[in-house]
């Protein structure tokens, strides 16, 4: 009797485990949905606020577009081969659909799985280098607090009064997931103790507000050249790097300045802050725009019909090729550096999940540039395996 | 992205509710059918009572994400021990609820990666990795980026006389472990397998990452327990979040069977405990088959055996390490001390840590037990289904 009640029990797990496989998949393709229609709406809303409906492509582009993109996938949205044009005036059939890249492209360059890791702020200082990353002062990883040299901190409320004593302002942000100058504060010192919204910034404040995973790092004054684009904001180069598979070589394909809005403290573009296209050679392209893809003519102090050269652009790119090394995980990178007051290279941020596109194509073009057709192939080919990846 | 498509999104966050509570279920039903089989091997006789038995679930479920506990486990691990408590941690419990919430396993993979342990924990008791493939790139033992990947790997290769090739991440259980030795020929054969070493097998067997490593000869004293494999100790160290010290909650000597290369239990190993004087207690196989004699040298008692060697120097190692990974409160390192009596760091097991120690009745946290359940209560768990 008892045998025969454990085979009907191990059938009926085995029926179990077919209904989580099952589901399993069913979450993959709603992520994917998910992923895809939010994509999708941007790009529509993007449409509808830039007011245009003028097809700045015909019907053969978008036949062959879709031939060249639809290898991946048989959903390829043409509205970004007709939006990015309008303000980058490059007219391409490789312009990277957005919901394409969001689904398949980018989790099929990138294991996210293996890579998130080393996304994480508070892994930077021991993985890539000391100096690369403003001084961090004081960091909690999963709940223990730790110091720049990850010493544990016995007492939080004593350091904290030290720093507020010597320093005037610091950063705290989250050192998992701040993509996109989410989750990002600057605290002010007055003498004796750091403010936020007029409370004081002690153990009991983080513990209630800053959560788990956080890094409090020195504030960083900027150079005066990224000071004239916006004083308020910590002006950032992104840099996009993307190792190739043809030759496992690093190559950067876009760098673009985020400048933020005025009074603004983070260049989030979503927070109404602005993207500048440059050129391979680091200078000032002349496409300014905003989130609603409108072009710009100014920006801040900058005089664009002088040829402006972006202050230590090649020591930024090459500081992004090095850390680009590293990174075994992840074939495209985007890199946020900004340069200090001291003319030294700072490394803000590294993301290689769901890092923004759109920005890129609008300043500067088709975002995979002369690698799309490697990039497609090297898809094409591992399409068989890939499993959407659940966000 | 989420908020613009409101209806999309509260579909799929239903749907990730639904899939996340039959993962539980088909756990709990999976942890419960195991226990069933090894309580078969235990007499009828061993039974626990209605009342002991809901004060355990009294204790462990009201909390946990898991639907029902295993009476099988309790029991299994109530009689083989003799030790009757209510703090053995119930392993489905432990996989559902404890283990995501000590452990993010989201950020496991930078830290468990072979090869970089000197890097990253600043120590010199990895063995070394003399090469390493990761995702298409070459790296020599230095971290340094490699050009001439077969050129180079011949040139290391002949320093050696044996050598043992694994993957970077997750070679848990022996899995994927190959080990190559020189004949007289000075030609190299594999002794487990039949792949014949070259660049070009190795990514094909490997396909994305593994790392080739010198081979370390282990102590004597531990070869006794079997001497075909590498024999290592799992330690498992568990930091408080009270004062965020880290303390050896157990160490384990696993041996794998004769004739084999690995050490792993479910291909025929046995586990046998040390307690932190260093003395060995019986072995237990996978089975639960109980032995109280040397495998290899029948006429021995294990507990006649001198106290373990080096245990001290692994326990200090093993807390070193685990202060250094700060995403895990529990990590579960596989260490030995070399012919040299040199402690060595084999592997990390950051995310699935196994728990065979309570069989021996020890239960898995100890004296910890009631402030693990305090934190799990108060704090939320990795999600699993992004992994």
């Amino acid at each position: 009797m008892n045998t025969m009640k454990y085979v009907i029990f191990a059938k009926y797990r085995w029926g179990m485990e077919y209904l989580y496989r099952g589901l399993k998949k069913i979450v993959r393709y709603s992520s994917w949905y998910h992923t895809y229609s939010g994509s999708f709406l941007e790009g529509l809303r993007l449409r509808t606020v830039m007011r245009t409906d003028e097809n700045v492509v015909d019907k053969t582009d978008v036949a062959r577009y879709k031939k060249k993109w639809g290898v991946l996938s048989s959903k390829v949205p043409v509205l970004y081969m007709n939006i990015y044009p309008l303000v980058s005036r490059i007219k391409s059939e490789n312009y990277v659909p957005d919901t394409l890249y969001f689904t398949h492209i980018e989790p099929m360059l990138n294991n996210v799985e293996y890579s998130r890791s080393f996304a994480d702020k508070n892994m930077y200082t021991r993985l890539i280098d000391k100096d690369v990353q403003p001084l961090v002062l004081l960091r909690k990883m999963h709940g223990m607090y730790l110091d720049h040299n990850y010493k544990a901190v016995v007492n939080v409320d004593n350091l904290l009064a030290e720093i507020a004593r010597e320093l005037g302002k610091m950063v705290l942000k989250h050192s998992i997931s701040s993509q996109g100058g989410r989750n990002i504060s600057i605290l002010k010192s007055d003498g004796k103790q750091f403010l936020k919204d007029g409370m004081p910034v002690d153990h009991q404040w983080l513990e209630k507000h800053a959560g788990d995973n956080f890094l409090i790092q020195k504030f960083v004054r900027q150079h005066e050249f990224y000071e004239k684009f916006n004083a308020s904001s910590l002006n950032t180069l992104r840099v996009y790097t993307y190792r190739s598979v043809k030759d496992e070589k690093i190559h950067v394909l876009h760098s673009i300045l985020r400048v933020g809005k005025d009074g603004s403290e983070v260049d989030n573009i979503k927070m109404g802050g602005k993207a500048c296209g440059i050129t391979q050679d680091g200078f000032l392209n002349g496409v300014i725009c905003d989130i609603d893809g409108h072009r710009y003519t100014e920006i801040g102090q900058v005089d664009l019909k002088r040829n402006v050269r972006i202050f230590k652009y090649d020591e930024v790119v090459q500081q992004a090729i090095n850390v680009a090394e590293s990174q075994f995980y992840s074939r495209v990178i985007g890199f946020d550096f900004c340069v200090d007051d001291q003319e030294r290279v700072r490394l803000i941020e590294l993301n290689n999940y769901d890092i923004g596109v759109k920005a890129m194509q609008q300043c500067d073009g088709p975002l995979f540039r002369e690698f799309t057709d490697e990039i497609i192939e090297y898809c094409k080919k591992k399409k068989k395996e890939f499993r959407y990846i659940i966000r | 992205m989420i908020k613009k498509s409101n209806l999309v999104s509260f579909g799929y966050r239903g749907m990730r509710t639904i899939a996340s509570k039959l993962y539980y279920l088909r756990f709990d039903m999976l942890n419960d059918e195991m226990y069933k089989f090894k309580r078969s091997h235990l007499s009828k006789h061993c039974h626990i009572d209605r009342n002991y038995f809901r004060q355990y679930k009294k204790i462990w479920l009201p909390w946990s994400s898991s639907f029902f506990l295993s009476r099988s486990e309790l029991e299994v691990n109530c009689f083989l021990s003799h030790v009757m408590t209510l703090d053995y941690m119930p392993g489905n419990v432990f996989s559902t609820t404890v283990n995501p919430i000590l452990n993010n396993k989201q950020m496991s993979w930078g830290y468990a990666e072979k090869g970089n342990y000197s890097k990253l924990y600043g120590i010199d008791n990895e063995p070394l990795s003399l090469f390493r493939y990761l995702n298409g790139l070459y790296y020599d033992f230095a971290g340094n980026q490699i050009q001439e990947p077969e050129s180079f790997l011949d040139v290391q290769l002949k320093e050696q006389k044996k050598i043992l090739i694994k993957p970077v991440i997750d070679s848990r259980g022996g899995r994927n472990i190959l080990v190559f030795e020189k004949d007289k020929n000075d030609a190299w054969h594999c002794v487990n397998d039949q792949v014949k070493l070259s660049l070009k097998n190795l990514i094909a067997y490997y396909k994305s990452n593994f790392v080739v490593q010198e081979y370390v000869e282990q102590h004597p004293f531990y070869k006794r327990f079997n001497p075909s494999s590498f024999n290592t100790v799992r330690i498992y160290v568990y930091r408080s979040p009270s004062n965020e010290e880290p303390h050896v909650l157990h160490s384990v000597l696993k041996a794998g069977k004769p004739g084999s290369m690995v050490d792993n239990l479910k291909a025929g190993g046995a586990s046998f405990y040390i307690k932190p004087d260093g003395t060995i207690l019986n072995g237990i196989t996978y089975n639960l088959k109980k032995f109280a004699h040397l495998p290899n040298e029948p006429e021995i008692l294990i507990e006649n055996l001198e106290k373990a060697p080096g245990l001290d120097a692994m326990h200090d190692m093993a807390k070193k390490v685990a202060l250094k990974i700060p995403y895990h409160r529990l990590v579960a390192m596989d260490v030995n001390i070399d012919a040299t009596g040199k402690p060595r760091l084999i592997e990390l097991n950051l995310s699935e840590t196994g728990f065979g120690v309570q069989l021996y009745g020890f239960p898995f946290f100890g004296s910890f037990t009631r402030e693990v359940i305090e934190y799990c209560k108060a704090h939320k768990k990795v999600d699993f289904l992004r992994i």
